[in-house]
């Protein structure tokens, strides 16, 4: 048992990443949390924005907030840098174990804003 | 302060505190219409829960069902209820909205006689222990917002039916938490003097009150909870609801200082409304609930209860989360205790040659596990209450913008390393109020062999006071699966 209170690592489930989804102005958002450090919930928020002709969606401006499922905690927040054409990302910090909701708030360089939000676990190994 | 009743210039008695002899707040809570004054804000405060957990964020640290019952409703309760009474019961505003209801339609059944203990609200507790992990109602705004409208529901057709304070009494799951919580705390409604009871004939303070003109109408209802004044012994089964500190006409009611946890030491006396403590074994296993629920409710938030969970359910070969949560409930609440306590009873009566059955023994200490479980509870409790303190101001922000400004979601409270020596003070506290309960009942039974009777029961709350520092010292896993709205 004490194993499991030492040793933890990041897992990165199913909920952690945010399906393709088409948005009414058919853009679509490709989201995922990819885990960099093992043992915390240190890791990167990737978006990838794509039109409906698969050509990338470039000069948006993404802002990504961490929450955890349960009331009391401070929220983390981060923006994400255009790291390629349609391709954004960010560090952010699940600092704690358990659920974690990404949200994501899009905002296109014409000024549309589209809303994604991905679930996270940071559990024990 | 001085009685009111003695005469001036006359050597005044030495009495206990007594909270409405204190200027402003004494004079405030002897006013007739001091509950409905503090319901009211309560019940407006409900329905704004209920209104944005049905209506608003549907992510819980955004929302104000989930904030404000999940950390400040449990946080603000075990603290009042630990530095002065059972005040929340006062303030319920389920009673108001019942009272409401009942100018319009007056109960008059009874409640069967086969109910009136405390079995049917043990199960409902444990119910909402069950439903709260099962369905990690503490990320779910939708459902706090049910949760609430349950409890309004629940009240409103209970004591729309049945007479008196039934939903109280026998029915309500958080009253039945502060019931025996309250045993620890420093005030109690009681009597000021017993002569001035002896002399009383009228016994408006069970009766109610009745208009001089007409006895068959009262003006001040009496308890409802079945406690009359002189023989009331304790905070069981007392709401604070002050009936019958406006119905005495003698004013000898108070809401008097006093050792927590006093009522559990007391000789096993006929009280009022309840009867002996020895012939309850629902009153026991609510102890035994109230105790091991703690640590049950605290083992729900750290990381080893999922391994665990996982584990049954890769021994069970089931996905979904019920079955192996009702094995890890049924151990922790049923096997765990049974197992402790019978051995412990087995134990001290083989010690100390004792003839004593092993169940009327458990019943009798299980109280002492009381002040252990409480201490268990606001440790849990007071760090989601101190480490998430000012996050109602951005949820507030949030839930009226843009008339209080942006939300400052960076606004948490107090740090974890400041809090958790406050959860140690409370445990230490815990282990040492049942420690000395122990004693003092070991003392009763045995006056020759204390410490054989004593040793045995003070194993159990050891155990059960590692284990719950074992607990706090886990790191926090906050998982939810259950994202509802």
């Amino acid at each position: 048992m004490c194993a499991y209170s030492v040793v933890f690592a990041v897992l990165l489930l199913v909920g952690g990443c945010a399906r393709s989804t088409r948005t009414p102005g058919s853009i679509a958002v490709d989201a995922k949390f990819v885990p960099r450090i093992a043992r915390s919930g240190q890791g990167i928020v990737a978006v990838n924005l794509s039109d409906s002709a698969a050509r990338p969606v470039t000069g948006a401006h993404i802002t990504a907030e961490g929450n955890m499922s349960h009331s009391g905690m401070a929220p983390v927040f981060a923006d994400c840098k255009e790291s390629e054409p349609g391709r954004y990302q960010a560090d952010l910090d699940l600092g704690m174990r358990g659920s974690w909701v990404i949200l994501l708030e899009i905002t296109l360089a014409n000024g549309e804003k589209i809303e994604r939000r991905m679930g996270v676990e940071v559990k024990a190994d | 302060l001085r009685h009111p009743s003695s005469n001036p210039g006359e050597a005044a008695p030495a009495l206990p505190f007594d909270l409405l002899l204190v200027p402003v707040v004494g004079r405030l809570l002897r006013w007739p219409h001091v509950r409905t004054l503090v319901q009211i804000p309560l019940l407006l405060l409900s329905l704004i829960m209920v209104l944005h957990g049905l209506f608003g964020p549907t992510l819980a640290p955004k929302n104000l069902a989930t904030t404000l019952t999940w950390l400040h409703f449990r946080g603000l309760l075990v603290l009042v209820l630990l530095c002065a009474g059972n005040f929340f019961c006062l303030a319920c505003p389920f009673m108001l909205v019942r009272d409401a209801a009942r100018r319009f339609f007056r109960p008059a059944l009874a409640w069967p006689r086969r109910l009136r203990n405390k079995w049917l609200s043990v199960g409902l507790f444990i119910l909402i222990l069950f439903l709260y992990e099962l369905f990690d109602l503490w990320s779910s705004p939708w459902w706090t917002a049910w949760l609430i409208i349950s409890y309004f529901v629940l009240a409103l057709v209970i004591d729309g039916f049945f007479k008196h304070a039934t939903f109280c009494k026998y029915v309500c799951p958080i009253g039945q938490f502060n019931f025996v919580a309250s045993a620890l705390s420093p005030l109690e409604v009681k009597v000021r003097k017993l002569e001035v009871c002896d002399q009383c004939a009228t016994r408006d303070c069970i009766r109610g009150r009745r208009d001089p003109a007409s006895e068959l109408v009262v003006i001040q209802r009496g308890c409802e909870l079945a406690l009359f004044q002189p023989k009331k012994a304790g905070n069981m089964d007392c709401t604070f609801c002050l009936d019958c500190i406006h119905a005495c006409p003698h004013d000898n009611v108070g809401i008097m200082g006093r050792l927590p946890g006093d009522e559990l030491t007391a000789p096993d006396l006929r009280r009022s409304g309840i009867g002996y403590f020895s012939r309850r074994p629902d009153l026991a296993t609510l102890a035994i609930v109230f105790a091991f629920g703690a640590l049950l409710n605290a083992f729900g938030m750290v990381s080893p209860v999922y391994a665990v969970e996982d584990w049954l359910s890769s021994m069970l070969h089931v996905s979904h989360e019920a079955p192996s949560l009702a094995i890890l409930f049924t151990g922790i609440l049923v096997i765990e205790p049974l197992l402790l306590l019978a051995m412990a009873a087995w134990l001290s009566g083989k010690w100390t040659g004792s003839r004593r059955a092993l169940l009327p023994s458990i019943m009798r200490y299980s109280y002492g596990l009381v002040p252990l479980g409480f201490a268990v509870w606001l440790a849990h409790y007071s760090f989601h209450f101190f480490t998430g303190l000012y996050t109602i101001i951005p949820v507030a922000q949030n839930a009226v913008a843009p008339f209080l400004g942006e939300p400052r979601w960076t606004l948490t409270g107090l740090s974890a390393r400041i809090v958790q020596p406050i959860q140690v003070g409370f445990l230490i506290l815990g282990i040492a109020g049942s420690l000395m309960l122990m004693y003092h009942l070991a003392k009763e039974d045995s006056r020759d062999h204390p410490v054989r009777v004593f040793v045995p029961w003070a194993a159990v709350c050891l155990l059960v006071w590692l284990g719950a520092v074992w607990l706090m010292f886990q790191p926090m896993e906050m998982r939810a699966t259950f994202m509802g709205g």
